[in-house]
């Protein structure tokens, strides 16, 4: 329920954001109640206020439970708050209209699912650049640009394969490649470690880490303690169900 | 660009549930085929009436006893054929009887110039007839109602006389006289009318009054009647059996809702995961449409080609019976059918909007959901 967002490297951060204007994320008073007006409201939760910037990773920290898929799912538009609200670069997402929204969710967010989410049976290429179909990009080019993204993975020869004939720690890096194929502004990852070997889990975090210092707004939300060791921004958020009952 | 990618993208991920595509597909061809066999039959039925009464005389003239169809004096026919305006007339005897429990139709033919008519102890057999009763030219038929007769078969009529033929038993007038002991008089009198454009109606009402002006009691019924009763007739059959399929419909279009309905939680998800990803709803109603109408025409297609099968390998076999009395199994060597492209469009527009209800609606449901709620 409440937020404890530290700079834990503050005295050593400052060196990623160039370029043009950075991107900024911001939550504000945001809240998401479940079922509201009914016996079986759920407060997931409440009035979280931060900024999310680029040059550092944003570690969201609690347990489980806690309201970190909500807070990543409200910050990607992927739901819209019950109060408070979502800005990106000043604008609040429920002011955009629905062709704005799913423009700033195609080309502006990447997004890794806690639980993967690709598509049985279609080949790793076209999972990974699904979010280029709406724009019109051809076959040829999709494929391209998923091999690109699987090769930076190291999943280079299996973009033929489909989902279920990978491994668990290759599923999850497929995934990644799909939040990172249209080269987005924000990238919004959810327990990136939870399913997959150490090594992998170093892997990724690794390319975490280098997008948040190449200017990118990076957000994982966790309750891994190697995760909390990379950050450089932690928001904690703390059980509302234990707040309530407090 | 975009809406081609969109495009492929939505055949693919149709056929990515290859149980859930063809169980639809196959609850709409099983709906349509007999729709369209049905239609075939009824329009060719149709169009064989129409040209069997386009070759039909231009008056058809029957007594009249106590409000119905009485027979007419045979000397009534040399007094046509004497009236000015009449080019030719001939009388008929149409009966029925019965031959080894069969019943068959019997027209006794009066002559006539210029028309062909079996001569006195011969008689010409139908094909479907003669193949059930196994008669070839030669063969004796003996005939029984009021009075008996042995004829000759003297012809078997060409399979391709049309259907109206193929049951048919043709006799001279003598011997159809003989047959129901009607000596001296006929059950219809066939008068055609000297041809000549803008002239013909006007000679067509100077023989009725003519006839009428005999005295005899007459009903008199022109070609255009007559194609109407036939027409009308055919349009009750037809009314009938869409009907029966309304029924059918009704009971098949929740089955259809429920294949194309079963695999929707799958279908919500990935319609939640492409609007994470960044579709738009406009997008993701797209591909539903795009799927809707490869099934439509998929559906269309095969349907068509089923039915075409359907009549002319088996015969149109349980639903030509509708449309065609006394048919049996076989017993014509082609049903009249004819494929318009009516039917045709009306199986696609009914395909698509059952569809769309199905699939459309659902997909339009999911995609205005929030992305997480349809992820779920
Ligand atoms: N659709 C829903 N309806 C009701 N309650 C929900 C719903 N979705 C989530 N919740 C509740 O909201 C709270 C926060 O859920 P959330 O998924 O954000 O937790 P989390 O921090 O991501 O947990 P974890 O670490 O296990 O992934 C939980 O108590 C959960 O039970
Ligand atoms: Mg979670």
């Amino acid at each position: 329920m409440t937020v404890d967002g530290t700079d834990r490297t503050a005295a050593a951060g400052g060196e990623g954001a160039s370029g043009p204007a950075p991107c900024v994320l911001e939550a504000r008073g945001v809240g998401k109640v479940y079922h509201p007006a009914s016996s079986r409201v759920v407060v997931a939760l409440d009035r979280v206020s931060q900024r999310f910037e680029a040059g550092g990773l944003h570690v969201i920290w609690g347990p489980s439970g806690c309201g970190k898929t909500t807070l990543l799912s409200l910050l990607g538009g992927l739901d819209m708050p019950t109060t408070g609200e979502v800005l990106v670069d000043g604008t609040p997402l429920d002011r955009l209209s629905e062709p704005e929204l799913s423009l700033f969710r195609r080309r502006r967010v990447g997004f890794l699912f806690q639980n993967s989410n690709l598509l049985a049976g279609v080949p790793l290429w076209a999972n990974v650049s699904l979010s280029m179909v709406p724009d019109g990009i051809s076959s040829a080019s999709r494929r391209a640009a998923a091999g690109a993204r699987l090769a930076e993975l190291g999943l280079e020869d299996l973009g033929d394969r489909t989902p279920e004939e990978l491994s668990g720690g290759e599923v999850h890096r497929a995934a990644l490649a799909r939040a990172l194929v249209r080269d987005p502004d924000i990238l919004l990852a959810d327990e990136p470690t939870s399913q997959i070997d150490e090594a992998n889990a170093a892997g990724v975090m690794a390319v975490l880490d280098r997008l948040a210092r190449a200017g990118k707004v990076v957000v994982v939300a966790s309750h891994d303690r190697f995760v909390r060791e990379a950050a450089r921004w932690v928001t904690e958020l703390k059980s509302t169900r234990r707040a309530i009952g407090g | 660009m975009k809406h081609w990618t969109l495009l492929w993208l939505a055949l693919e991920m149709a056929v990515r549930h290859p149980v859930r595509f063809w169980a639809t597909v196959g609850c709409l061809v099983a709906v349509f085929t007999p729709l369209l066999v049905g239609m075939a039959i009824l329009e060719g039925v149709r169009a064989e009436s129409i040209a069997s009464v386009d070759e039909g005389p231009d008056l058809l003239v029957t007594g009249y006893e106590y409000g119905r169809n009485g027979s007419v004096a045979e000397a009534l026919v040399e007094r046509c054929r004497r009236l000015p305006d009449v080019s030719r007339a001939r009388g008929r005897i149409v009966g029925r009887t019965f031959l080894s429990d069969r019943l068959l139709t019997v027209v006794g033919l009066g002559r006539s110039d210029g028309l062909p008519v079996p001569p006195e102890g011969e008689a010409w057999v139908g094909a479907a007839l003669a193949a059930d009763l196994k008669i070839v030219a030669g063969s004796y038929l003996s005939l029984a109602d009021q009075g008996e007769l042995t004829l000759r078969v003297g012809r078997v009529l060409s399979p391709r006389a049309g259907l109206a033929s193929s049951r048919l038993v043709m006799l001279s007038l003598k011997d159809a006289q003989k047959l129901y002991e009607t000596p001296g008089r006929v059950f219809d009198l066939q008068i055609w009318v000297r041809p000549g454009e803008d002239r013909h109606a006007r000679r067509l009402l100077q023989v009725a009054y003519d006839l009428r002006t005999t005295g005899h009691p007459l009903r008199i019924q022109t070609k255009k009647l007559v194609g109407e009763y036939v027409d009308r007739g055919l349009s009750i059959k037809g009314g009938t059996f869409q009907a029966l399929y309304l029924v059918a419909l009704g009971v098949l279009v929740p089955a259809l809702l429920v294949t194309s309905g079963f695999g929707l939680s799958t279908r919500r998800w990935e319609i939640g995961l492409m609007k994470a990803l960044g579709f738009s709803v406009v997008d993701v109603i797209e591909m539903a449409a795009v799927e809707t109408a490869a099934m439509s025409v998929l559906s269309t297609c095969l349907s068509f080609l089923l039915a075409w099968c359907w009549v002319r390998l088996l015969e149109g076999a349980l639903v030509a019976q509708l449309f065609i009395a006394g048919l049996e199994q076989g017993s014509v060597s082609e049903i009249p059918a004819r494929f318009a492209p009516e039917p045709v469009l009306i199986v696609l527009a009914l395909a698509a909007i059952l569809l769309s209800a199905g699939l459309v609606y659902t997909s339009y449901r999911s995609a205005t959901a929030r992305p997480v709620e349809a992820l779920r």
